[in-house]
């Protein structure tokens, strides 16, 4: 992974150049190694921004005859499902090595536009949600924290404990782009976005790029690197599914995951939650089953998410407080926990972890299993 | 007005001509099936339940608020002037759910209450479908 947040100077394509060359360099692998390439591009991709990452990056990178090249795109379950992708190619013989890469620039020296105003308008009955002043994820997951809320008697401070949980992680992650400790108070003071979203509810913004090499077992264990194992995985996407917002994906696509994996919920040492926002995090542990559907708000209060609590959630500051690679920065801090490399934010167990990719207005979800090499 | 100020209007499609068309003189329609009696609102020709042709019906556009979100910042010069204001999810009597800004005070708005479907006259651009107190 490169550098992460405010990094100016260089394009969506040249993170992502320079995220391959760095994880090539981490593996061991030589260039010409590699026979796949998976693609996956942020806001800059939506934006129509120059350079956004794109499938000219196979000319960028120098890569011919490869035996797999795909863009994909399921938002923030896409980079979940390009591991799957992956990994099935390269069990099925079709390919040796795949990398994937996600890579954005949307933060501007100088900006000309905002994230707020940054929509992608549609056409027809998709251009209506400009019009309508919902310009932005936050209104949208707003919205659907408010129903969590009404239906289950979900607070803001439940919110908030959340956000200092990930935040106390966060302080301990050089990557991470927020890292002065927070508390409830911090949260409940700072500025409201959207009701009930405070600014303390929403990601961070990033520049940056993420690549992950998939290949066989075999060869992963001749490399410089420890094995990370996809041991499961799964999706579930409800589209526009009417009770969406508060009946998440996670349920089916993280049932299938661990099923897959042969492991049951109390195996899972860490969780890696895709939390574009608090609310997010909440529900998406709730629909994993954590706890009884609507108590995730008491649940996963009074620190159980942070720093030596018994669920060790977002261990490097997710996207809330660390950096934004939408469903890369669950996997990047997945992959850095397993092979037991996070340095003072290090869980003492780290062999199994459940990851979540979590794509549009809760329209789609992907899942992982991690494991280390045991 | 100044070019920032200006909110974004709908953009008209060939699939989206006749609720458009009705938009511009106040009426709400909604999506009707012929095969399957289903209303719909997905802009695209066919019904998303038995894919036969669907055709725009009349619609009181009377619907219950299953969610909001008062948006407090934005960087939008157009709806600067507007904050606060309230988005609303709302669900059609005939079934379909449909999010707009609530045209009214944001702190009076609540789930569970009805709101029905008014149209903002943008001159020569498309008209905007928002929510009003019913």
């Amino acid at each position: 992974m490169t550098d992460m947040g405010r990094v100016y100077g260089q394009s969506a394509m040249d993170f992502a150049v320079q995220a391959v060359a760095l994880a090539l360099d981490d593996s061991g692998l030589d260039k010409n190694d590699i026979d796949g390439l998976l693609i996956s591009g942020g806001l800059c991709s939506y934006l129509n921004m120059s350079d956004a990452v794109s499938m000219h990056l196979q000319k960028a990178l120098g890569m011919q005859d490869l035996k797999l090249v795909n863009e994909m795109n399921a938002y923030g379950a896409t980079a979940a499902s390009m591991l799957q992708y992956a990994a099935l190619t390269c069990a099925s013989g079709q390919t040796d090595a795949v990398v994937c890469v996600f890579a954005d620039a949307p933060l501007q020296e100088n900006p000309t536009a905002g994230y707020g105003t940054a929509i992608n308008v549609g056409t027809g009955i998709e251009s209506l949600n400009g019009p309508s002043g919902i310009l932005n994820a936050a209104t949208q997951f707003a919205m659907a924290a408010r129903q969590h809320m009404e239906e289950y008697g979900t607070t803001s401070e439940h919110l908030a404990e959340i956000a200092v949980a990930t935040r106390a992680w966060a302080t301990m992650n050089p990557f991470a782009q927020k890292r002065d400790p927070i508390t409830v108070t911090d949260h409940q003071e700072s500025r409201m976005i959207a009701d009930p979203l405070h600014l303390l509810d929403c990601c961070v913004v990033s520049n940056g790029g993420i690549a992950v090499i998939v290949t066989s077992l075999e060869r992963a264990r001749d490399l410089k690197q420890p094995p990370v194992r996809i041991l499961g995985w799964g999706q579930g996407h409800p589209g526009d599914r009417d009770d969406r917002m508060i009946h998440t994906g996670a349920r089916m696509s993280g049932l299938q995951a661990l099923q897959m994996a042969g492991a049951e919920l109390d195996d899972i040492d860490i969780r890696q939650i895709y939390d574009c926002f608090t609310y997010t995090t909440l529900v998406t542990l709730e629909d994993y089953g954590y706890c009884a559907k609507g108590e995730g708000g008491e649940a996963f209060s009074n620190g159980r998410l942070g720093p030596g609590g018994d669920l060790p959630t977002n261990t490097g500051g997710g996207q809330l407080s660390g950096y934004y690679m939408w469903g890369m920065t669950p996997i990047s801090e997945a992959i850095i926990q397993t092979r037991g490399q996070a340095g003072e934010r290090q869980v003492p167990k780290h062999d199994l972890t459940l990851v979540s990719g979590n794509g549009g207005a809760l329209q789609y979800h992907a899942s992982l299993v991690l494991g280390a090499d045991i | 007005m100044p070019r920032d100020e200006k909110r974004p209007t709908p953009i008209r499609t060939d699939g989206t001509a006749g609720f458009f068309d009705a938009a511009k003189h106040g009426e709400f329609m909604l999506q009707h099936c012929g095969n399957c009696d289903q209303f719909s609102f997905t802009g695209y020709r066919y019904c998303p339940n038995c894919y036969a042709k669907t055709e725009w019906r009349h619609s009181d556009g009377i619907a219950t608020v299953k969610s909001f979100a008062v948006v407090t910042e934005s960087s939008h010069d157009g709806f600067k002037k507007l904050l606060p204001y309230a988005v609303a999810t709302a669900v059609l009597g005939e079934g379909p759910t449909l999010s707009l800004r609530y045209d009214g005070e944001a702190g009076n708005i609540a789930i569970g209450q009805n709101v029905k479907v008014a149209f903002q006259d943008n001159g020569p651009d498309e008209a905007t479908p928002v929510w009003v107190a019913l």
